[in-house]
């Protein structure tokens, strides 16, 4: 399948910072990509390069075959785009809006429908001045939609929402997706990265830092789980070829597959008369994978 | 094109949504007139004072006539009324003994009247004292002179004014958007930017049409201004002279980062400009050495212009020079504004 978006060596320096340092990436289509990374990452100037908003500096970035430097306007016909500070007129309704940007692409989805689907048409006589957080970031995606657009860039879309209004733009994002469209979103939350996406971009300092589907990168950095053991007799374990590692008088086994060794384990521990005292079982998540990688935590 | 018309209607809307907008465009001039005009003259009528020393029949009845006539007012004096002449609280001073009235008057041209109309009133005195039957008549009608009575001048500076104002403004409005992102916003979309630019000055027009219209008319419903050119001809003027000062307001908003920079950029141009660009007075009244001065301000051609055509009917082909000072502004200030032009805020 050829890519839907593909990056070769981007470079983009803003005064003596370097906010994407030889980046390449590539996107299939139909795929949910979430970019994952901490504050300055250069998530938002990744997003903004594709959206044809900053240009770079060196490499290339082309959306749907198009060369976004230089063939912006197509570019901007066929993508959808919701900004990090996404802001609309206040003075204008909901459904003005929604004219308002309508007008602007050649090509558009019908209004009615649209609002309908992102649950906007009670709401379409309303001032955008008068709306709530959530209510605002679904305009945002409606907006980014109105030019029925193949892929569609979403820059923390649920940054700010309590959690009830982060499962709807999750499910508005789902909807999106069963479409057929490609989207990349920005997130700083590792569990919405890990809900929505299935690839998952780890991004620090202008860098691409690893990529692959949530269960990819927790076996590549950290296996998919941690196994935890208290008890009596169980030292030999440390030893090959379990290779438990000791942590406060606890042993600790980071494991790829866990059920596929677990019987064997247990009739062996059973064999030799030791005895556990307790087990715990904790998936390992992306903040384990952004620790490994960076040696930092992923929200300070 | 439907971008283009879509554009204008909704920055209509929120126009006439926004309260403050309404009355800073369309209120505040018309009540500025307003006040203006009646402070300084507007107001028609002719107010005199008489004063009397003596007293008498004669006094009496003079006295009871005088208060007859409008705007006259008439007080008995006793001592004093060669000062109370010269300091100018009388116009005329009337010193009456048995029937005999000796009128004292200035150099004053409104005393000269005033005596006029005193003596004026004594013959009508002698006339209904011999009971004889008026072989003569005469009757009295007004008609309005253009270009002589405050109004006139007033009108087309205050209309002058209030283009420049909403002109200059109109570029702030661009920094609020930018500030929040809005423009970047759009940016995003496949909006050329001439479009949404020419958007912009369109609605700017229409806001300038109509708040020509609107201080016309309240002009002439409350002060009779009766404008003789011909209006249609005002448009090329209206368009040329807003599009002039938006320039310079887009221009500010490309150079300010925030509106409180913006809003003093703005009142360092339009301060001047509303002193020294005939709006309230003609120039010719300014100290010498200060029309060098008002004739580098825009409004001073665009206050020129519209009085012209509405006050005398100049036909445009005779204000080219207010045309060209104009066209110059627009073209410069709009270079600079282009130039100047961002869709969002530097970071810092
Ligand atoms: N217009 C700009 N001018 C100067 N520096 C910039 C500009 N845009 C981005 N930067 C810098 O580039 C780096 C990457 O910024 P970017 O906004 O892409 O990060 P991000 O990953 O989106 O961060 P956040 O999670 O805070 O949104 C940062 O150090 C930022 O300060
Ligand atoms: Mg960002």
């Amino acid at each position: 399948m050829t890519p839907v978006i593909e990056v070769t060596n981007a470079v983009k320096q803003f005064d003596s910072v370097r906010a994407l340092d030889e980046l390449s990436l590539s996107v299939i289509q139909g795929q949910v990509v979430a970019v994952l990374g901490p504050n300055g990452a250069g998530k938002t100037t990744l997003l903004e390069v594709l959206e044809g908003l900053e240009r770079l500096d060196a490499g290339e970035a082309r959306v749907l075959g198009y060369d976004v430097g230089r063939q912006t306007r197509e570019v901007k016909e066929r993508i959808g785009i919701s900004l990090q500070a996404t802001a609309f007129f206040d003075r204008l309704s909901v459904q003005e809006t929604a004219q308002l940007f309508g007008s602007f692409f050649s090509r558009r989805q019908d209004l009615p429908s649209l609002l309908q689907t992102l649950g906007l048409w009670e709401l379409r006589e309303r001032r955008v001045s008068g709306l709530s957080g959530g209510q605002r970031q679904r305009v945002a995606l409606a907006m980014a939609l109105i030019n029925d657009p193949q892929v569609i860039f979403l820059d923390e879309p649920t940054t700010g929402l309590d959690p009830a209004a982060r499962r709807e733009i999750w499910s508005l994002v789902e909807h999106v997706r069963q479409e057929g469209r490609t989207v990349i979103l920005t997130t700083h939350y590792m569990e919405e990265a890990a809900y929505l996406a299935d690839n998952v971009i780890i991004m620090d300092q202008g860098k691409i830092l690893a990529e692959g589907s949530v269960g990819q990168l927790l076996r590549d950095y950290t296996g998919e789980q941690t196994l935890i053991l208290d008890g009596e007799g169980l030292d030999y374990l440390t030893d090959p070829p379990w290779n438990f590692v000791a942590d406060n008088g606890r042993l600790v086994w980071h494991v790829p597959n866990l059920s596929d060794h677990l019987d064997r384990l247990l009739s062996d521990i059973r064999s030799r008369g030791s005895v556990i005292h307790h087990l715990v079982v904790r998936e390992a998540t992306l903040e384990d994978v952004f620790l490994r990688l960076t040696g930092r935590r992923l929200v300070s | 094109m439907n971008a283009y018309l879509t554009l204008v209607q909704m920055n209509l809307k929120m126009l006439f949504r926004a309260r403050d907008v309404l009355f800073w465009n369309f209120a505040f001039p018309v009540l500025f007139m307003v006040l203006i005009g009646t402070a300084f003259g507007a107001s028609p009528g002719f107010s005199a004072h008489v004063g009397i020393e003596g007293s008498g029949s004669f006094a009496s009845a003079l006295i009871q006539a005088l208060r007859h006539i409008k705007g006259m007012s008439v007080s008995v004096i006793s001592s004093g009324g060669i000062q109370a002449l010269q300091a100018g609280h009388i116009e005329v001073l009337a010193r009456i003994a048995g029937h005999q009235a000796h009128l004292i008057r200035t150099n004053a041209s409104a005393s000269q009247s005033v005596s006029s109309i005193v003596q004026g009133a004594v013959m009508a005195m002698n006339l209904q004292a011999l009971h004889q039957p008026l072989l003569f008549r005469a009757t009295v009608r007004q008609i309005s002179v253009q270009g002589t009575s405050y109004i006139d001048f007033l009108a087309p500076g205050i209309l002058g004014m209030t283009l420049m104002n909403t002109g200059l403004f109109s570029g702030t409005m661009l920094i609020t958007h930018r500030s929040q992102g809005i423009l970047r916003r759009i940016r995003g979309t496949p909006l050329p930017t001439g479009i949404f630019i020419g958007a912009r000055i369109t609605t700017q027009m229409v806001v300038a049409l109509i708040q020509a219209t609107l201080i016309l008319v309240i002009a002439r419903e409350v002060y009779h201004f009766t404008p003789v050119g011909n209006l249609w001809s005002l448009i090329p003027l209206l368009v040329l002279g807003e599009l002039a000062f938006m320039t310079i307001g887009f221009f500010i908003a490309g150079v300010a980062n925030t509106m409180e920079v913006a809003s003093a950029l703005t009142n360092i141009v339009s301060l001047p400009m509303m002193f020294l660009a005939g709006v309230f007075y003609p120039i010719s009244q300014l100290p010498r050495f200060i029309k060098p001065l008002a004739d580098i301000l825009p409004l001073r051609y665009l206050t020129s212009g519209l009085r012209a055509v509405v006050v005398h009917g100049t036909p445009l082909t005779h204000l080219t020079n207010d045309f060209i000072a104009l066209a110059l502004v627009a073209v410069v200030c709009g270079a600079l504004a282009v130039k100047f032009f961002r869709w969002e805020m530097p970071r810092v």
